[in-house]
């Protein structure tokens, strides 16, 4: 083998060429494995994500406005009703930190988050004193007035919100409930024509909202 | 190469070479020191010829395949992905805009064209809508993948399929019963 110097040489070429592509290979794995993300997982969370807040959604009562009532009765059959996820995906939602619902055991999976509103309308009423002035001006500003019209305390021809009618009858309104929508965009000013008004002839209902913002989180693990 | 004052060098090859003929042995051994070349290239072209079908056979036998299989795994689920999201993004929202939704008034009218891959795995596939979800239908079972859609209520069905080499167009349509999604080739 004296005369065969040149096979060591190429024995070590080759075992130097095994090695850059055993190396190669192994960083292409690496590469490959950091490449690797759950695109069918961000996807379910993202689409389960905006069907929560969207405007026609299960808890909205605008766009990415929940209305806390639906948002506390949400249950694991609403959110599966969506359809969003696969069957057998695990799914989390959270309201600022507090899971909301859990479906199966979420254990690490995808997580996106949506800022949000969640609003509570709780009904306050008013008795407005109508001694000596006919306009009342709600303290809060309220997508809709429940005016309340008493049978016995004078009788009330017209109402006025922000001075547009909202209820008239010349021949004075009839007893019972009236529910007037009006602008959310500004505090209602209602007031009241008739004979013989006096506190006590009307109740006003109205819903002011009590928003705080909120993070929802909605995780899915597959 | 080859030591001439080394004795047992040109020994060797003669041992080997002609064994069955010791009477010419000592005329052969001088003349063999050519041989040691063509003795050592084809051993060197020997080696090379099985790494080279070493190499062939491990990369062609198992490492491309699995890096193919596993990149057209990724390949489906990233294009899964983006159709759905794109045909959920494609449903206009008609709830809280101010018209009521049952009125009849609003018409929609939507296309939106599609950036798909042609082949997975060099592999024609499908993409199908049916029963309100996203199929996407590869000869091969193991690319194949079925995403539910999340689309708002107004949406009264989803039809319709296209092929990866044509032109895939999302089409949303009013209709009587409410709007519907189809996957149209083009």
């Amino acid at each position: 083998m004296r005369g065969q110097a040149n096979l060591l040489a190429l024995v070590a070429a080759l075992v130097a060429l095994t090695t850059v592509s055993t190396v190669a290979v192994v960083v292409a794995d690496g590469a490959l494995e950091d490449a690797t993300r759950e695109p069918i997982e961000r996807q379910g969370a993202n689409a389960l994500a905006d069907r929560l807040v969207a405007a026609d959604g299960p808890l909205a009562a605008r766009e990415n406005v929940l209305n806390e009532t639906r948002v506390d009765d949400l249950d694991a059959e609403a959110v599966r009703a969506l359809d969003a996820v696969s069957r057998d995906a695990d799914v989390r939602v959270r309201v600022d930190g507090e899971t909301v619902v859990q479906t199966g055991d979420v254990a690490g999976g995808t997580t996106v988050r949506r800022v949000a509103l969640v609003v509570d309308r709780d009904p306050r009423s008013v008795t407005p004193g109508l001694d000596g002035r006919d306009r009342v001006t709600l303290p809060r500003r309220t997508p809709w007035v429940a005016v309340a019209i008493a049978p016995s305390a004078g009788e009330v021809e017209t109402v006025r919100a922000n001075g547009r009618v909202v209820l008239h009858d010349p021949d004075g309104l009839a007893a019972g409930e009236y529910r007037v929508n009006v602008s959310r965009r500004t505090t209602p000013a209602l007031s009241f024509a008739g004979d013989d008004l006096a506190t006590g002839a009307v109740e006003l209902t109205y819903a002011p909202a009590d928003s705080r913002k909120v993070v929802l989180e909605v995780t899915v693990d597959a | 190469m080859t030591n001439p004052t080394d004795p047992t060098d040109p020994a060797a090859p003669t041992a080997q070479t002609a064994p069955s003929a010791p009477t010419g042995a000592p005329a052969l051994g001088r003349d063999d020191r050519a041989l040691s070349t063509v003795v050592g290239k084809t051993l060197e072209l020997g080696l090379l010829a099985l790494f080279v079908g070493l190499l062939v056979s491990t990369f062609y036998g198992g490492v491309l395949p699995e890096y193919r299989a596993s990149a057209a795994n990724a390949v489906a689920d990233r294009t899964t992905a983006s159709v759905a999201t794109e045909l959920e993004a494609a449903v206009p929202s008609t709830g809280g805009v101010g018209v009521a939704s049952d009125d009849g008034v609003q018409s929609v009218v939507v296309e939106q064209e599609l950036d798909v891959p042609r082949t997975i795995r060099t592999d024609a596939y499908r993409l199908r809508l049916e029963a309100g979800s996203l199929v996407l239908d590869h000869p091969v079972d193991e690319f194949s993948r079925r995403v539910p859609l999340a689309l708002p209520d107004s949406v009264a069905r989803v039809e319709g399929e296209a092929r990866s080499g044509e032109t895939v167009v999302i089409v949303v349509e009013s209709t009587a019963d409410g709007l519907v999604v189809r996957l149209e080739g083009r």
